[in-house]
């Protein structure tokens, strides 16, 4: 059902703006001679919206079922925070950190997750479609090949993760030791998640990449989505000095959640923690940069795994 | 009745055909063991016993459950269900062999590959890791522990099957039965030991079958049942293996009788 939807979406702009033959879809950006970059981001972007909310449509039409997996995110969630509060009934620091701290990373992990899996999962489910060979009817459509992958599978049902890590900056906030936040805390937070989501998004952009490349690899890939999250999600200075670095230089990770953290906390980092001795503040600011630059990373990657793509020949 | 063991090998034969999916899944198998040690290991900082478990217990039991989720498949098994919403379910019964113990020898042969090819190598990354606690009775702790584990595979596999049999009935079952898998997680003590909850609650949870699946094979491996209350624990596990495999065979055949009725 949803590929009939997809295909009417698909035509009808193209064959209305019958102007803009000259899509090369190989590229990210795809590049039209006629119609100007911001023509075409406004065509995308307006293809996008109509796309996620068919894909949303779709799954109201088993309205039961779709408000059963929002809670059962939710609920799977929360056993994993219950389970770390259990833990934290027993001992009261974690490595210094006390439950309403580790709360705060945990929140700020789980909402910048959810909402790279809403986006993102078109990446994650590409290699059924590479094995099948389905993903070769990608590269002959005339739209960019990354925008197809991203606008194919919008994840509604994701807002459950996101609701649980909202409840866990809730729970974080009610410890009654901690200081009152303004609303530069709160900006801060705002800012963080948006990066964090970035710098996730752009890790299921690679592993889409991945895909392309090495079709039996998905559960490669879980290690970093899904186990960068988990990691984010506990204090980064419990690891062990090559996670550390890996969380910072590799997999940014630390601009996730836990710089931003330390800053509005005001939490004193172990030494050598902080790239460049750079103090928390600046590092939880620079991380919208940092996710850029990863995202663009991601995107230079995913670019040549589809120039380099040879299909599995089925 | 030659015809189970050689629906177990079959089974066995088709999980070798995924040996590079294998591979990965045993890299994060590995990588979530290690980032759920860590934690961990921080709560021992501070006190040398959490309800009884030392760090070398707790370290123990991380990599124990790690590498027991891949036997009992607790992250989601719908082979059965599949079949129910493509229709092959009506060619199973149509065999002349038990449906339930059709399942039961692939679930095996399939358990069987995961034990070789996840468990035994996850126990040894987690012994280059971090150092495991083995057992101190090896006579004992380790024919218990098989007896334990085969009796986990049960109870794990007749409660699987029964959230599979919900697509009789529902076509949004998987969303509920997902959430039934996700429960099992943490009432079975694969999140956290189920001694580490508060006493009403850990009594609660170690009467329920879901502690039969994980944290009793792990008590077991971790001496920390000892002589009659060791025959004690395996005799519950023992009593709820079969309880659950009953109710799965009921269930069954009053699934099965749906499909006659509907006619396919």
């Amino acid at each position: 059902m949803s590929r009939s939807v997809m295909a009417n979406v698909y035509s009808r702009p193209v064959m209305e703006g019958s102007t803009s033959v000259g899509w090369v879809s190989t590229a990210v950006g795809g590049y039209c001679t006629i119609p100007s970059m911001t023509t075409q981001i406004t065509f995308l972007a307006g293809l996008y919206v109509r796309l996620a909310i068919a894909r949303v449509r779709g799954r109201m039409r088993y309205r039961v079922g779709f408000l059963l997996m929002i809670l059962g995110v939710f609920v799977a969630n929360t056993f994993e925070f219950v389970a770390l509060l259990v833990l934290f009934g027993q001992v009261r620091l974690l490595g210094g950190w006390n439950s309403h701290e580790v709360a705060l990373l945990w929140g700020m992990s789980q909402m910048s997750f959810a909402i790279a899996e809403a986006f993102g999962h078109g990446f994650e489910g590409l290699a059924p479609q590479v094995r099948s060979g389905e993903f070769d009817q990608v590269l002959v459509r005339p739209l960019p090949v990354f925008f197809q992958v991203f606008a194919s599978d919008f994840q509604a049902q994701r807002i459950g993760r996101f609701l649980q890590g909202a409840t866990a900056v809730w729970f974080s906030r009610s410890d009654p030791a901690s200081l009152p936040w303004q609303a530069s805390n709160w900006t801060m937070v705002t800012f963080a998640v948006t990066a964090g989501a970035v710098i996730f998004f752009a890790t299921f952009v690679l592993g889409g990449a991945w895909a392309l490349r090495v079709v039996d690899g998905q559960e490669l890939m879980n290690t970093f989505t899904y186990g960068g999250t988990t990691l984010a999600s506990y204090p980064l200075d419990l690891f062990s000095d090559p996670i550390r670095r890996a969380a910072t230089w590799v997999l940014p990770l630390a601009f996730v959640n836990y710089f931003p953290a330390l800053a509005l906390l005001g939490r004193v980092a172990p030494d050598g923690i902080l790239p460049f001795g750079l103090s928390p503040i600046t590092l939880a600011l620079s991380a919208p940069i940092v996710a850029l630059m990863y995202l663009g990373i991601a995107v230079v990657v995913w670019d040549r795994s589809v120039m380099r793509y040879q299909g599995t020949g089925t | 009745m030659r015809i189970y063991p050689e629906l177990a090998r079959r089974a066995w034969q088709r999980q070798r055909a995924y040996g590079t999916a294998n591979l990965a899944g045993l890299f994060t198998n590995s990588f979530f063991g290690y980032i759920r040690v860590v934690p961990l290991i921080a709560a021992f900082a501070s006190r040398p016993y959490i309800s009884g478990y030392d760090r070398d217990v707790a370290i123990t039991w991380n990599w124990l459950v790690q590498s027991l989720i891949t036997i009992v498949a607790l992250w989601g098994w719908w082979e059965v269900a599949l079949t129910i919403r493509s229709g092959e379910v009506a060619i199973d019964l149509a065999r002349p062999i038990h449906y339930l113990g059709y399942w039961l020898a692939r679930d095996v042969g399939r358990a069987a590959y995961a034990t070789v090819y996840r468990f035994i190598p996850i126990l040894i990354v987690g012994q280059l890791i971090s150092g495991l606690r083995w057992p101190e009775v090896p006579w004992l702790t380790w024919p218990a522990f098989v007896c334990s584990l085969i009796l986990a595979l049960l109870t794990s596999f007749a409660w699987r099957f029964l959230l599979n049999l919900g697509a009789f009935w529902l076509t949004d079952y998987r969303a509920i039965a997902s959430l039934g898998l996700v429960a099992t997680t943490f009432l079975s003590g694969f999140l956290v030991p189920l001694a580490f909850f508060p006493p009403t609650i850990r009594s609660i949870l170690e009467a329920l079958p879901f502690a039969a699946i994980i944290q009793t094979p792990a008590t077991v491996f971790l001496e920390r049942a000892e002589g009659i209350d060791l025959a004690l624990l395996l005799s519950q596990q023992l009593g709820w293996a079969i309880v659950m495999l009953g109710v799965a065979h009921w269930g069954a055949q009053v699934a099965t009788r749906r499909v006659t009725v509907q006619g396919g």
